[in-house]
């Protein structure tokens, strides 16, 4: 592995503790036209918008959304020299203070398990897979080893920024490991399915979505009309972006007409009709539901024409036909659409 | 060390705090705070059993939080600083020093206002100079302190 290409792979694991919680903060495109109360209620399931656990007690909970408060607040802890309006105090409570302290204790703990949960969220998942694409695991184990061991801690940023292995003051060894960790939590993420052929291979009941000349969900007619949405995607663009999607060692797909992005690697059945998945937006990922017979997302009728469409697409590929599924050589005999145009001009069959 | 070595005379004591510490990550144990007006700074001696851990917070020009380091009988900066608000816990160079002060955070508390209130968890860490790095509240820290603060 040349010098760049580390550089870049380095680069690429420190760039994962970057959490963004204030782009966390902020709702999807929603080009489909959801109002804000409606996208509101559906990001409320946002994955990690959520207050981490604490210790209860007397502990402070403000409004999580409205403390962004960077600008205006002082930056720094300060002496403590002036006398608080209730006075010193000059004994702590035994129980509480050991309470406190193992609260703060369980909470760093629990912290660290959440810090991985949110890092991994932030990642880059595409551009991680593909620079991780031809690594030599050996290599990058063997060279680490013989790095000099450096600190890195207040220089991580500077290096994300850069990507400039001369730059690099950091604890390499270190940084290898997670490396090495990435990577292995990487495979992780890629179901057995998902790869070409995968129309086949998805270990659930297929094929059944898409069988009606149009959408049956009951509540299409009105809120399509009102959407001005004549159509959803059709099952051939949605297998073909799946299809060229693992060509490129990607792991999302765009949904067609809209701002989502859909982790197709995700989407697990939880159902003889339900699913489980992620989507984003390119700045957040959140976790949903669906239930493709009822055409719910997140237990409710889509927001919007872009939900509907993403919630069309997870659908397709979780119980969609096989047409065009990473498996040219099949002979269909399914109820899939007839059409294989890429155009999405012919309407979805549900 | 004998904080007398260092303490100016117009060193005033603001308080002595019975309390709770932990080292290292380690299960709490009683302690005692003093905490020091020297003028410019503020000492923080924490007393657990035999071991003394000396903390000094300066403001001007800059705030500078700095640990008495024993084996080179100096001061040095801190990696990192983190208080937990509601817990009135306070910890330096990750979990290396954890103690419960409900004075020295109420007095913040007052004296920052509006700034920290809401707020649950202030995370600060610092270069090898003193300045700040970054500085966090809340979910926007992207590691515990002791992550932060591990190693330099």
């Amino acid at each position: 592995m040349n010098a760049p290409r580390w550089s870049l792979l380095l680069a690429a694991v420190l760039a994962m503790p970057v959490p963004a919680p204030a782009l966390a903060l902020q709702p999807p495109a929603s080009p489909g036209g959801g109002t804000d109360a409606e996208d509101a209620q559906w990001l409320a399931r946002e994955r990690g918008g959520g207050r981490r656990g604490g210790g209860g007690g007397n502990r402070r909970r403000g409004n999580h959304q409205a403390r962004t408060g960077f600008g205006r607040t002082p930056r720094n802890l300060q002496r403590g020299n002036r006398r608080p309006s209730g006075g010193w105090s000059n004994r702590i409570n035994a129980d509480g203070g050991r309470r406190s302290l193992d609260r703060a204790r369980r909470d760093w703990d629990r912290n660290r398990i959440a810090d991985r949960g949110r890092r991994w969220d932030n990642v880059d998942r595409d551009r991680l897979r593909r620079e991780f694409a031809g690594i030599d695991r050996n290599r990058i184990r063997d060279r680490v080893d013989r790095l000099e061991r450096r600190d890195w801690d207040r220089d991580w940023d500077k290096v994300r920024d850069r990507y400039d292995w001369n730059d690099v003051r950091g604890d390499v060894r270190d940084a290898g490991r997670r490396l090495e960790r990435t990577v292995n939590r990487w495979d992780d993420q890629w179901p057995g399915w998902v790869r070409p052929g995968w129309g086949l291979a998805r270990p659930w009941g297929w094929g059944w979505y898409g069988a009606g000349v149009a959408p049956s969900w009951g509540w299409w007619g009105t809120r399509s009309v009102a959407w001005g949405l004549g159509s959803l995607a059709t099952a051939s663009v949605i297998n073909a972006a799946v299809n060229q999607a693992l060509a490129d060692s990607r792991t999302t797909i765009v949904v067609p007409d809209t701002g989502y992005t859909l982790y197709y690697n995700s989407i697990t059945s939880t159902g003889t009709d339900t699913i489980s998945f992620s989507a984003g937006n390119g700045q957040t990922t959140w976790e949903l539901t669906a239930d493709c017979r009822q055409g719910w997302l997140n237990g409710g009728v889509p927001a919007s024409a872009a939900q509907a469409q993403l919630l069309n697409a997870a659908c397709q590929v979780a119980y969609g036909p096989a047409d065009e599924a990473g498996d040219p050589g099949r002979n269909r005999t399914d109820t899939a659409p007839t059409s294989s145009s890429a155009s999405g001009a012919s309407p979805q069959r549900v | 060390m004998g904080l007398a070595v260092h303490a100016p005379a117009r060193a005033q004591l603001l308080y002595s705090l019975d309390t709770w510490c932990s080292l290292d990550g380690t299960k709490p144990v009683a302690c005692r705070v003093d905490a020091i007006d020297e003028g410019e700074a503020t000492i923080y001696r924490h007393r657990i059993g035999a071991v003394e851990r000396l903390v000094r917070i300066r403001e001007q020009p800059l705030v500078r939080i700095e640990l008495w380091d024993e084996a080179s009988r100096r001061w040095r900066t801190a990696r990192s600083a983190a208080v937990l608000l509601g817990d009135n816990v306070l910890c330096f160079d990750g979990t290396a020093l954890c103690v419960v002060n409900p004075n020295y955070l109420n007095s913040i508390r007052e004296e920052k206002g509006p700034a920290l209130a809401g707020r649950d968890t202030v995370q600060m860490t610092f270069g090898t100079d003193g300045r700040v790095n970054a500085y966090c509240y809340d979910d926007g820290c992207p590691a515990p302190p002791a992550a932060a603060g591990g190693r330099r």
